[in-house]
């Protein structure tokens, strides 16, 4: 976890994404890591803890259930250990699906958001998303598991949960501006959308 | 009492982040109407969003109406990623930035700090959960300084109040106030609220040192304009229970000019139970009504020991003077009182004469056995007395008036009040001075139960009864009564 600290963002940084993914309407961030690290673990069958950047949920339709989302940000130039963390981070967002569909008794449709600055594994890019691949990354990362089984249906449905973004500094200058935003949500708010 | 900061830590105290959201947007809207009731607090749903505030809020309707969006943070630090402090930049925000943080790096209070000072004209406030912990009052003694400072907060604060800043905004409750602290007082209050709440702050500070003043100087007080709620709340029920507290006549009226009946009748909870006798005396040269309903007091009747003492409260919502065996309640608006009598005794014209000789009488109605009447001046100024009196005489009828309309006042303090004795009501069109309704009530509709003119003074003068004298008059079984025909003041 020191380790992991010690590569994150720094507070502008995460707050720039947290920024550019709210703009976007979707979705709403109550924590980054550096408000509070626990609130944005998320924890494995095996008892790792797992700490990502951002945690929120998503902005709900009048009548939607918002969901949560746990976004995973690099602000790289390069590709650096992109690879290898996608790898552990889709096999936590699948141990920590089976945890906390064990402890709590139902699935809450955690959504999961790996935001880059920079693209990686770019031989495999049409593969990222996939169930297979998600499979691979489980059995690498088998001992989060603690020895349950790999549930395929339960891949097939976190698979479809697992967002790449990759954006560029101009993109995100390009988002809306806080007053912009504020008075579009405003509305939103008034139609019945709910964070 | 938990304190703010402490309950905060406990909403937060969960590994659900929506749930802690939720408990927090409780708690804090919670402290924001404790601090202001004025105040509504929508509550919107989100937390720590970018653009959404955490809270909306609102005063007012129409265009009253004034919102303020309330940021929640969990730190100074995070606010400041979040680009809070770039809004001092803008004049047209009146953003509210709380961190929720219990304790916050020096460096972090520094930044924001010198980031206040940079844009004094800015109406955005950053502020921590903590810095507003020291306004919490700790004793139950009312304050209406702090009150008001308290109040302020949620709309009119602005700048940076950080770590300790508010000691410097709670003075000392035995107000023995050093240089020092008046000075760090005034230097904060100019610093960290908008023009209009410092200038409120200021009047009601100034306020409650002339109310304990051996001889209160109304010079020193700032005496435009009118209190707001929120200082009538704080101020008023504190000065009329105030030990101590001056009964100069000059003090009170210049109070009374900051406040109308309008303000008492919707306020009147927080002068329940309150002897309103030093401001509303002050008041009835001020305060104008529209109807006034005249009743008995029927506990009073054949009480010899009752407390006849003149005196002004609050009766439900509406303002009373009591008076003799009389209750005189006054409504600013004619549909705040409801007519509670209909078949009343009317008057007889030469029972009533003696009491309208110091009117111009300029409507009457007659009703005889046979006919009926109503009699009106062309002229508000034409006195139909003798009209009526000719006509009375010369009718081959029994007349009773069920109401009869007088004129006071010149100018623009001209007003026609009609005494209906089948309701005991006075209706002024326009409205009047609380003093001449209350005079026009005594001698008009109270013609068959006269009151002393001593104890109309004593009630216009919120003095108590002369009581030598009165008790002197009685002993040698003189009407006291009597005499107010004979020393009553030309009410025009």
């Amino acid at each position: 976890m020191a380790k992991e600290t010690a590569q994150r963002l720094g507070y502008e940084g995460l707050h720039e994404i947290k920024e550019w993914l709210e703009a976007t309407m979707r979705f709403a961030f109550t924590y980054t890591v550096w408000d509070s690290e626990p609130m944005c673990t998320r924890p494995c069958p095996d008892g790792t803890k797992k700490a990502l950047d951002l945690e929120g949920n998503t902005v709900g339709r009048p009548g939607d259930r918002p969901r949560p989302v746990s976004v995973e940000c690099k602000k790289y130039t390069t590709v650096g250990g992109q690879a290898e963390g996608y790898r552990e981070f889709l096999a936590v967002a699948y141990a920590n699906t089976v945890h906390m569909t064990d402890s709590i008794g139902e699935d809450a449709e955690r959504e999961f958001l790996w935001v880059t600055y920079h693209p990686f594994s770019q031989t495999k890019w049409s593969e990222l998303l996939t169930v297979k691949h998600l499979r691979e990354c489980v059995e690498d990362h088998l001992g989060l598991l603690d020895g349950a089984e790999i549930d395929d249906d339960l891949l097939a449905i976190v698979a479809q949960r697992i967002g790449v973004l990759v954006v560029g500094q101009r993109q995100v200058d390009i988002r809306l501006s806080k007053d912009e935003a504020g008075l579009a949500l405003h509305h939103l708010r008034k139609e019945g959308y709910r964070a | 009492m938990s304190t703010f900061t402490e309950r905060i830590s406990a909403a937060l105290d969960t590994t659900d982040a929506r749930e802690a959201g939720h408990r927090v947007h409780q708690v804090v809207a919670q402290e924001m109407r404790n601090l202001d009731p004025t105040a509504t607090a929508e509550i919107t749903g989100y937390f720590n969003h970018s653009y959404v505030p955490d809270l909306v809020m609102q005063w007012g309707k129409g265009r009253q109406a004034f919102d303020r969006p309330i940021f929640l943070r969990h730190s100074l630090r995070s606010s400041r990623a979040s680009g809070d402090l770039d809004n001092f930049n803008r004049n047209d925000l009146p953003a509210f930035y709380l961190s929720l943080a219990s304790a916050e790096p020096e460096e972090e209070t520094r930044q924001v700090r010198a980031q206040a000072n940079e844009h004094r004209g800015s109406r955005v406030l950053v502020t921590t959960v903590p810095a507003l912990d020291d306004l919490t009052p700790t004793t139950q003694r009312p304050d209406p300084v702090l009150g008001l400072v308290r109040a302020s907060i949620v709309r009119n604060a602005k700048g940076a109040i950080v770590e300790s800043d508010v000691e410097n905004l709670v003075l000392p409750r035995d107000r023995q106030i050093e240089q020092r602290e008046l000075a760090a007082f005034s230097e904060t209050v100019s610093s960290v609220f908008t023009e209009d709440a410092v200038l409120r702050i200021n009047r009601v500070f100034g306020i409650v040192e002339q109310a304990l003043a051996d001889e209160p100087s109304v010079e020193a007080l700032l005496l435009s304009g009118q209190l707001s709620e929120t200082e009538i709340r704080e101020l008023v029920p504190y000065l009329l229970s105030l030990q101590g507290v001056t009964r100069d006549r000059d003090f009170w009226t210049a109070v009374a000019r900051l406040i109308n009946l309008t303000d008492i009748e919707q306020m009147w909870s927080q002068f329940a139970d309150l002897d309103l006798t030093p401001l509303a005396s002050a008041a009835s040269g001020l305060w104008r009504a529209k109807r006034v309903l005249m009743s008995l007091r029927s506990d009073a009747i054949g009480v010899e020991d009752f407390d006849r003492t003149p005196r002004w409260s609050a009766k439900g919502n509406l303002l009373a003077a009591e008076i003799g065996d009389w209750r005189l309640t006054f409504a600013n608006k004619a549909q705040k009182m409801k007519i509670a009598n209909r078949d009343l005794t009317p008057a007889r014209w030469g029972d009533l004469l003696p009491s309208l000789e110091a009117y111009t009488v300029t409507a009457v109605d007659l009703r005889g056995l046979q006919t009926r009447s109503q009699y009106g001046a062309q002229e508000s100024t034409q006195d139909m007395k003798q009209r009526v009196e000719a006509f009375i005489r010369t009718a081959d009828d029994s007349f009773h008036l069920p109401s009869v309309t007088v004129a006071t006042g010149v100018g623009d303090e001209r007003s026609e009040i009609t005494a209906n004795f089948t309701e005991m009501m006075l209706d002024a069109k326009p409205d009047s001075d609380l003093e001449t309704l209350a005079r026009a009530a005594l001698r008009i509709l109270g013609y068959r139960h006269p009151t002393a003119e001593a104890d109309l003074t004593a009630l216009l003068a919120g003095t108590g009864l002369p009581q030598d004298e009165h008790e002197a008059k009685e002993a040698h079984g003189e009407n006291v009564s009597d005499d107010h025909t004979e020393n009553g003041d030309d009410p025009e």
